[in-house]
Formats: structure tokens, C-alpha cells, sequence
């Protein structure tokens, strides 16, 4: 259900230092040389690698793209009017497991009630990661806000988009399309359960 | 709930000194291998976030059977698409209350579904005879056309301090021909009633239920209003359909869907100031 990927590594540049040599050849005097604070710089995870920490910020870019990817996916059935081939190879790999369940009879009962909870042209969902919860190189349990209003004709009031993400490793053979361009997909989205112990999940 | 329930008890069968079999972690513990490592993530979350924003509250009233009784199901067509590119329709079920507008509702977009598109390969099959009311419901939602009100404010504006007379057109009542649904002769009886949303923030900015349709309007009409401030004001009258029906036979019922119909209309308001001249 879930694929094997490489960590990766977060990288640091080694500080760069630059010399101020003048090069104007017609200039008299040499110019009185300088040094430039030295710099440090590190490289940011793409959101196709997973990192050995999962941070917010991180976390944050993955559910960007995967936001932009349900807003694609949903496009795509607001202007169909019909499930395709095309839609649920996008779907497989936004969501997996059971979660891609849920989310087919959900977009599938939309079709039934003929579409009339989006708008014309929808837009993409938004998500506010607020604490990674638990992490490991397989597993991210988000604490975020995440609301679909950008789709629907009635947005669900604010103080109802507290949810929980759990992220698991995109399995490749899920993403034939190559429309996800992060490392993970979606594996459940939703209020936390009673009793659900959060903290611990990735362990 | 349920299956919440399932992830507490394995929970529990593990304790706290046991191996844990986690998704990192696959179990090295003799014990272990009896236990089936927990990998549905969804077991975490109570309910699944699409289905809960998109949903409507007032078209889709949640469900709470009273405690003591039975969860009773009610059908719940999706529209997929097979392997082969084939769209086709899944009827699931879920719980939900026997009689309910989403029942109804439910049991006509089965129906119609199935008219368009074939039973997706696995899906449970459908009752092969659909109820009275489903059959009434989908006449009353799908086939019958509903007329728009229209709204009238002669001269086609107002004064700020002065009453406002609306006039609202159209039918305010419906008697078609009895249609045939899903093998039904049904007859509907179509009434209807009014919502008014005035544009302007107040505590008279919505009527609701208005059976009248104004009257004459300007000066002795009944549906009227006193704008405050002058602006413009997008008037919208909502027409809220109800229907009853008689079916072929005997039975007869209500449909407990509501439908409603619009119109809107942009209400320049002026406001005017007398001035003392000498």
C-alpha cells in the first residue's frame, strides 16, 4: 500500500566567502580589499523527499502541493460532471488505503447529488499545519486547519476545519500520472477519534 | 464508531508490554505474529473530512438513532468508474432514518442512476421496486419543472423612511398531470411559500414564510419594508416548494424534500433631505 523511499539528507552549505577584487583593468590603484560576512545556507527538502525531521514547515509545503492536487482533482470532476480514468488515477495517489475509499464514495456521492455542493470553478482546498504530532520517515500525523471552502458553494464555518492529516509514503505504482509531486499521500482526513492516541502513531 | 471500537480492543490485546507491531516497526516478539499490525489510518479519525464539509446541514440533516434503538440504513448511490472506463453506479448504504428527505432523496438518485448508468461490478444490488415515496420524490425532484418567482418594486426604486411594496409573480401553486415515476402514476400536489431577503443588514432584512404575494403593492400591498439607508440593495425572494401526492391505487403521503426557486433584484435606495431656504 505504501512505497520505500530514500531519506533524505538535509544539506548545508559550506559558507561561501567572497573576495572583493576589483576587475576594472583601468582602474589606478588596486582597490583596498574586503571581506564579506560569510554566509550559511542550507537547502531546502523538496517536498518529493522525505526528511530524517518532519518539521511544520515542511509539512506545511507537502500539504500545499497536495491541496493544489485535490483542487486539480476536483476541477477535473466539476468539469467532466462524470468520473474518468484520469480522475481516479489522480484520486489513487492524493489518498491511499481506506482513506481512498472514503474519498471515491465521497466524490462519487457528490456525482450522485449532481455536483451541487462546488461552485463553477473551484479552488483549492487550505491547509494550516499547526504541530506535526508524530512523525518517522514512514509516517506524519498533522494537526492542521484544512478547509475545502475554496470548493463549495457554502463553506464550512471556520471553527470547524480543526482536523487531523496522517501522511503515509506515496507508493509510485499509485501515481501513474506523476501529478504527485510530493513523497506522501493521504492516508486519513478527519476529526480525531476518542481515544486516538496521536502522539504515538508513527512509533 | 465501530470501528473505533475495533482499534481500541486491539489496542488493548497488546498491552502495554508487548512487542508493538507499528508501521516502522514490524514485529520481532514471538507473540506477535497472531496480531495483525493496525494500518488503517482512518481508524484515527472520527469522521472522514470531505464527506463533513461538504454536507449541508440543511439538506442533509445528520443522523441520530435514539439510544435503545436499532441503526436503521438507507441507500447512498455513488457514481464511480469501473477499471474498463465504464461510469457506473455503486449503491452503498448507511445509516440513516427511514423516511427521512435524505431517504427519499436517496432512493430517487438510485433510480435515476440507474436509468443512466449500469450496477458498478461489486455493488450490492438494489430493492428492484422502489418505494411509493421514492417513487413521488424523484417525480417531484427530477421531473417536474419548477417556475421562478419574479419581483416587481414599482417604480423601481425607493426612499429611505418610506415603505418599500413588493409584489412577487408566478404560480404559487402546482397541479400537474400525474406522471409516471419508476412505474408509479403519481400525482402531485405542489405548494409553496415565500423567504425574502431584503439585501439591507437589520433585523427585518429576512421574512420568512410569506404566503402573500403583495397584493397591489404601492400604497395598500402587505409585503413591504422600510429601508434605512440609501444605497443599492439586491432584493431576493426564494420560493420554497413543498409537494404532496396520491399514487395509482391508494397510497398518498407528503415529500419531505423542500425545493426552492429564486429571483433577485438590485434596489437603488435614495434618501432625501430637506433644506431650509430663507
Amino acid at each position: 500500500m505504501v512505497g520505500r523511499h530514500a531519506l533524505a539528507v538535509v544539506g548545508v552549505v559550506a559558507a561561501l566567502f567572497a573576495g572583493g577584487c576589483s576587475k576594472h583593468k583601468d582602474t589606478a590603484s588596486a582597490s583596498p580589499t574586503t571581506t564579506a560576512a560569510p554566509t550559511t545556507t542550507s537547502t531546502t527538502v523538496g517536498v518529493d523527499q522525505i526528511p530524517p525531521v518532519i518539521t511544520v514547515e515542511y509539512a506545511q509545503r507537502v500539504m500545499n502541493a497536495l491541496d493544489k492536487l485535490e483542487g486539480d482533482i476536483t476541477r477535473l470532476l466539476v468539469a467532466k460532471r462524470v468520473p474518468t480514468i484520469e480522475f481516479r488515477q489522480m484520486l489513487t495517489t492524493l489518498y491511499d488505503g481506506p482513506a481512498f475509499d472514503q474519498a471515491e464514495t465521497s466524490f462519487g456521492r457528490d456525482v450522485a447529488n449532481h455536483l451541487d455542493v462546488y461552485i463553477d470553478n473551484p479552488g483549492n482546498p487550505i491547509t494550516q499545519v499547526k504541530r506535526v504530532a508524530s512523525s518517522s520517515s514512514s509516517c506524519a500525523v498533522l494537526a492542521v486547519d484544512r478547509t475545502l471552502g475554496p470548493e463549495l458553494k457554502m463553506p464550512p464555518p471556520p471553527d470547524s476545519t480543526a482536523a487531523i492529516v496522517i501522511l503515509r509514503p506515496k507508493d509510485s505504482a499509485r501515481d501513474p500520472l506523476h501529478v504527485n509531486v510530493t513523497a506522501w499521500s493521504m492516508t486519513a482526513f478527519g476529526k480525531p477519534a476518542d481515544g486516538a492516541d496521536l502522539e504515538h502513531l508513527c512509533q | 464508531m465501530p470501528v473505533v471500537a475495533i482499534f481500541s480492543a486491539a489496542v488493548l490485546l497488546l498491552g502495554p508490554a508487548a512487542a508493538a507491531p507499528t508501521a516502522d516497526k514490524p514485529c520481532s516478539d514471538p507473540s506477535c505474529p497472531v496480531i495483525t499490525p493496525i494500518r488503517d489510518d482512518t481508524l484515527a479519525v472520527s469522521a472522514f473530512g470531505n464527506d463533513e464539509q461538504k454536507q449541508s446541514p440543511a439538506s442533509k440533516p445528520a443522523y441520530h438513532p435514539q439510544v435503545g434503538k436499532p441503526v436503521t440504513y438507507i441507500l447512498d448511490p455513488t457514481v464511480r468508474i469501473d477499471p474498463s472506463g465504464q461510469v457506473c453506479v455503486f449503491v452503498g448504504e448507511i445509516p440513516g432514518e427511514p423516511g427521512s428527505i435524505t431517504e427519499q432523496t436517496n432512493e430517487a438518485h438510485t433510480f435515476e442512476l440507474l436509468g443512466m448508468y449500469p450496477l458498478c461490478q461489486g455493488s450490492p444490488r438494489p430493492p428492484a421496486q422502489p418505494t411509493p415515496g421514492g417513487a413521488a420524490a424523484l417525480a417531484f425532484e427530477q421531473l417536474v419543472t419548477l417556475p421562478q418567482p419574479t419581483i416587481s418594486i414599482p417604480p423601481g426604486y425607493t426612499v429611505a423612511g418610506l415603505r418599500t411594496y413588493l409584489v412577487i409573480g408566478g404560480p404559487q401553486r402546482l397541479d400537474p398531470e400525474p406522471i409516471d415515476a419508476l412505474g408509479y402514476s403519481v400525482t402531485l400536489h405542489i405548494t409553496s411559500t415565500y423567504d425574502i431577503d431584503w439585501g439591507e443588514d437589520g433585523p427585518d432584512r429576512y421574512a420568512t414564510h410569506v404566503t402573500s404575494q403583495g397584493g397591489r403593492g404601492y400604497p395598500d400591498g402587505d409585503v413591504f419594508h422600510v429601508y434605512t439607508t440609501k444605497g443599492t440593495y439586491p432584493v431576493t425572494v426564494t420560493q420554497r416548494w413543498t409537494a404532496t401526492y396520491e399514487i395509482a391505487g391508494g397510497e398518498n403521503g407528503t415529500i419531505a424534500d423542500v425545493l426552492s426557486t429564486s429571483a433577485t433584484s438590485s434596489l437603488p435606495v435614495r434618501a432625501y433631505q430637506a433644506v431650509v431656504t430663507s
